[in-house]
């Protein structure tokens, strides 16, 4: 079984992550909501699954993890057989063009795109029929600082004019961030349905900051205690789940010598993380909110 | 998407000049070659009871017999190239009724492959002309059954296709098994069931290709038969059910296998 009991809502005119590892089912979750795949679960869009949609571009835009085309057309003839079989009338392109960042004049074919380009056109695909929804999967992925900044405007415009949006990510990246809510799946399960607020706090409280003149003993040290470590820079730890005092008191019972010790905020790509592992590891039990 | 909705989609894929794409080609070789072998067959009946058969005619009815099974395989490779491109995606998102997007599939495609087979023929029709100023003579009923029987043969050959591109969802795969099933495969089964036992062997003949030899038949000594033919042991209603219920057989399984698997990632 790739997905388990999987279950969760979408208020209108929210933006909503689903975050988890690669391999996490993320895609699967997706692809079993818009029937790609066939499974024992049901996806209502606005009451009706999405077979029983009449027009379901007009009704949920979708952009999975690849734009497929036909890789000799450029991106107007693109979506100009996309509108063709989904009743729409052309006018609609250039808008979907425009709102991407994409030329609406003849340019490259399909197949000479550059990633982000893709993920561009695939967005504007997503766009053709002003959709009231929009399923997103991993949007941010080959974008760069521009393209990312440009997508995060362009979502909350979106969900300013009242759409609602489920985008999946890996990491609590700069389009995952603007999530109102969050889903974390691991093995195929909803281990954590929450705010974003509520899940950047998941990290138990905070962030260490910790260095030694023995960083084998304190990376042992730190694991012996449970700790994660998130990240290390130049000797210096980014610990989550130890607290500044245990892990002082530890040190000194076994004579190494902690040269920095701090406690500070956790980053929402280490608040993922550290959530992440607690989930798998059990340590922290499904949270609730709002969503 | 239902069938007049492909038929529009691949239109709007085909308007695009610069794409020039696989399909586009060899619609309209195998419409025109269709055409041709129609035509061709008319003129060549038509040559038999009167004058001699031109070089360049008789050339366009030999080699225009091969366009059944061409037509099954250009049906194998239109929806194979679905699979290819990932565009099957793109379709099944625009019509996630599955059923109808695979009868979309089918009919779609023969829609299309007759609409371009009347502009083929209308071009095979003045070549015609060009070649025999005097136009051509009258079609005699042994013409017309001909032609029926190219044509049957023809769709059950681009059904055939699709359905093998709907289950192996990959256009080298069911462009082989297209061409290799009815004309390769189909004579072995028959060969191998011949050497069990007499009655198995009759039994092979109702085997659907070997079933429709007789659509097939060249109308001209010259002509060479596209199938192998098999002894008249079998009235020819029972050899054309045949040939429809294995198609119908193909068709079914192919449309349960795209209606209850999931669509693989590209």
């Amino acid at each position: 079984m790739i997905l388990d009991d999987v279950s969760f809502a979408i208020p209108p005119g929210r933006i909503v992550a689903l975050l988890g590892q690669n391999g996490a089912g993320k895609t699967t979750t997706l692809r079993l909501m818009l029937s790609l795949d066939n499974g024992s679960g049901k996806t209502l869009f606005n009451g009706k699954r999405y077979q029983e949609l009449r027009y379901p571009a007009r009704t949920v835009g979708v952009m999975l993890d690849t734009v497929y085309a036909y890789p000799k057309h450029t991106a107007c003839r693109h979506l100009a057989v996309i509108a063709a079989g989904a009743g729409l009338p052309t006018e609609t392109i250039a808008p979907a063009l425009d709102s991407v960042g994409l030329s609406t004049s003849r340019g490259p074919r399909v197949g000479d795109f550059s990633l982000g380009m893709r993920q561009r056109l695939s967005l504007a695909a997503a766009l053709l029929g002003e959709p009231r929804i929009l399923v997103l999967d991993e949007p941010g992925n080959g974008l760069d600082p521009f393209g990312r900044e440009h997508l995060s405007g362009l979502l909350l415009e979106l969900t300013g004019r009242g759409c609602t949006i489920l985008l999946s990510s890996h990491d609590l990246d700069t389009t995952a961030g603007l999530a109102d809510d969050i889903l974390l799946l691991d093995g195929g399960k909803l281990r954590v349905q929450t705010t974003l607020k509520e899940f950047l706090t998941l990290g138990a409280g905070g962030v260490l900051r910790v260095r030694s003149d023995d960083p084998a003993h304190l990376a042992q040290l730190i694991e012996r205690l449970g700790g994660v470590v998130l990240s290390v820079t130049r000797g210096r730890y980014r610990v989550s789940g130890l607290r500044a005092e245990t892990l002082a008191r530890s040190a000194q019972r076994e004579k190494l010598l902690v040269t920095e010790l701090f406690e500070d905020e956790a980053r929402p790509d280490e608040a993922f993380r550290a959530a992440l592992k607690q989930t798998t590891d059990g340590t922290a039990s499904t949270v609730s909110g709002a969503s | 998407m239902t069938a007049p909705a492909l038929v529009r989609l691949e239109f709007a894929r085909l308007r695009d000049r610069r794409s020039i794409p696989v399909s586009f080609i060899l619609v309209v070789v195998v419409g025109g070659i269709f055409s041709l072998v129609v035509t061709g067959l008319a003129s060549a009946v038509a040559d038999s009871q009167s004058v001699a058969v031109e070089e360049i005619v008789l050339f366009i009815i030999q080699r225009g017999s091969v366009a059944p099974p061409v037509a099954g395989v250009l049906a194998a490779l239109l929806v194979g190239a679905e699979f290819g491109d990932g565009t099957v995606f793109t379709h099944a998102l625009i019509q996630p009724r599955r059923l109808k997007l695979a009868l979309g599939y089918l009919t779609g495609s023969t829609l299309l492959g007759a609409a371009l087979a009347v502009i083929g023929a209308g071009v095979a029709l003045v070549l015609l002309l060009v070649i025999r100023p005097g136009g051509m003579l009258p079609p005699v009923p042994a013409v017309l059954i001909a032609v029926s029987g190219h044509l049957i043969l023809a769709v059950g050959w681009a059904v055939t296709g699709v359905a093998f591109a709907l289950i192996l969802r990959s256009s080298g795969a069911a462009a082989a098994l297209t061409l290799l099933g009815p004309l390769v495969i189909e004579g072995l089964l028959s060969t191998a069931a011949n050497s069990i036992a007499p009655w198995l062997g009759r039994l092979s003949d109702l085997l659907p290709f070997r079933a429709a030899a007789a659509l097939g038949a060249p109308l001209t000594p010259d002509q060479p038969a596209l199938l192998v033919p098999v002894p008249d042991t079998w009235p020819v209603g029972v050899q054309l059910a045949a040939f429809g219920i294995g198609i119908l057989i193909v068709v079914g399984a192919a449309v349960l296998s795209f209606r209850y698997r999931g669509l693989p990632q590209r």
